[in-house]
């Protein structure tokens, strides 16, 4: 055995399994000069990968589809336009998240009036410009909301299968005016929607909180009840620092649940008690 | 003749975190063949580090001591039988792992075996395929030891490497979910002709460069490759 051989020998002993270290923590390569090591490693920043070809360029995507209602009892109370309030800086959050690991996706889904409708299709949020106010009328038609949800979520077009496992957040006032259940059922049961996330918030008195529960899938994170337009936002917030935070993490597909005691009220001061 | 070359690199998450490397390569001369395997521990487990390292030896173990030559399904109960006992407690869903491994013969008699994700690519007498199906549900989902004990969880697959250019290539998920599916054979082949032509240790840190330097945005997962490959005499 050649003195070579001997020399890569020791040193893959040494990393056992192939584990790269800094070459500052090398004993093999103590008493070269760091000048040298530090244009290599300049060297090696500069060198261009040879497998772009291959490779997709794009950050794996984090999408997160929200369904709104907006039947006509949105209308009253502020409550609709703390709505758009509220979508509007999540997705301003989620656009000026520097720090993430994946490229987080919004979608919005409205139901109301008649039918339910794609309101925003999927898109990476710091490439959202504007998003167009939500408007209250009519019925709430929930269960068409769920089908939309659940073709997009099992849609490997829209969200492929580099996707992390999706959050689904449903927002709403009051009872389904739909047959909603076999909809419900469907996305709940779908191999993909099965695996999302799920958060949920009940607006007002008259929202229909069992079916809520039964959407709101992390135990961490039950169904948070909003009494007044100020609660919409704060819950959007948690929803922002929730997904911000699994997207920072170096484990993206667990949840992180909703942290609302850590939205501060509004009106509170600054103070450290 | 017979080449090989693997190799690991941190990804950036873990890195910044200052936690290790949850993957884990083995690469060993075997008889006049080579044994290659790769695993992945689950980001969400504690230990997966450690169940990955064990993981590959383990499978080498087992190779050594002839498991490979009983039926496939007593192989694999015994491998995963000694994996469980090695591991440090009795707590193997903290060290869940993914595993793909390839065991090649001096005649390139080549058998495959994943449990997971990741990718087994290989091109054998002209024609090319991958092991097992591709993914449905999302990234970082997957069957893992310690978690799973269906047999049919397991992919197998069986080649002859004979011409030059012909090769098995093992990958974990953090390269292979960012590679175009239509575009395998392509970057088997690239990378395949471009490790082998450097020889087993500038193979080895070319192979590391094209890992550091990957081309894919906001990339931060762990990454691992290995190949076994024929090369002219």
């Amino acid at each position: 055995m050649g003195f070579a051989k001997y020399m890569e020998d020791n040193y893959s002993r040494y990393y056992g399994t192939s584990i790269v270290r800094g070459r500052e923590h090398d004993p093999f390569a103590r008493g070269t000069d760091p000048r040298k090591e530090e244009k290599e490693a300049g060297q090696m920043k500069e060198q261009s990968s040879k497998l772009k070809d291959f490779t997709v360029a794009e950050a794996r995507p984090m999408p997160v589809i929200v369904m709104a209602d907006v039947s006509g009892s949105m209308s009253v109370d502020g409550k609709i336009e703390a709505l758009n309030l509220a979508l509007k800086n999540m997705i301003a959050g989620f656009a000026a998240e520097s720090r993430v690991r994946a490229e987080i996706q919004v979608g919005l889904i409205t139901f109301g009036g008649e039918d339910a409708r794609v309101h925003l299709p999927l898109a990476p949020a710091h490439r959202i410009s504007e998003i167009s106010p939500l408007a209250a009328a009519g019925r709430t038609p929930m269960g068409a909301a769920f089908e939309h949800a659940r073709k997009l979520v099992e849609d490997k077009e829209m969200i492929s299968s580099r996707a992390y496992r999706p959050v689904l957040v449903l927002v709403s006032d009051g009872m389904p005016t739909d047959d909603w259940e076999p909809a419900f059922d469907a996305l709940c049961r779908s191999e993909r929607g099965q695996k999302a996330t799920r958060f949920a918030m009940a607006i007002g008195a008259d929202a229909d909180v069992g079916m809520l529960e039964r959407f709101a899938n992390d135990p961490e994170s039950p169904v948070f009840k909003a009494h007044e337009a100020r609660d919409i936002h704060r819950f959007f917030r948690a929803v922002t620092m929730s997904v911000a935070a699994r997207s920072q993490s170096t484990a993206l597909n667990n949840n992180v649940p909703l942290m609302l005691a850590e939205i501060p009220e509004d009106d509170d001061l600054d103070l450290d008690f | 003749m017979l080449f090989a070359s693997a190799a690991t690199v941190i990804g950036p998450a873990h890195w910044e975190a200052c936690e290790p490397n949850q993957d884990a390569v083995l690469l060993r001369g075997h008889r006049g063949g080579w044994f290659l395997a790769v695993a992945d521990g689950l980001g969400s487990r504690q230990l997966s580090h450690v169940g990955s390292r064990l993981a590959v030896r383990t499978a080498y173990r087992s190779l050594r001591n002839g498991l490979i030559e009983r039926s496939t399904r007593e192989a694999i109960q015994g491998f995963y039988r000694d994996w469980l006992d090695v591991l440090p407690g009795k707590a193997p869903g903290l060290m869940a792992t993914t595993l793909l491994a390839a065991s090649c013969n001096r005649d390139g008699r080549c058998v495959i075996a994943q449990l997971g994700d990741g990718l087994a690519l290989y091109r054998s007498r002209g024609g090319f395929g991958a092991v097992g199906d591709g993914r449905a549900g999302f990234v970082n989902e997957t069957a893992a030891l310690g978690v799973t004990k269906a047999f049919s969880a397991w992919r197998f697959a069986e080649v002859e490497l004979v011409d030059p250019g012909d090769g098995v290539v093992l990958m974990t998920d953090g390269l292979a979910d960012d590679l175009h599916p239509e575009r395998l054979e392509g970057f088997a082949r690239k990378l395949i002709r471009e490790a082998s032509k450097r020889g087993r240790r500038r193979g080895k840190r070319w192979l590391e460069q094209q890992l550091a330097v990957w081309p894919t945005a906001m990339h931060a997962d762990d990454k691992t490759i290995g190949m076994i490959c024929v090369i002219p005499k």
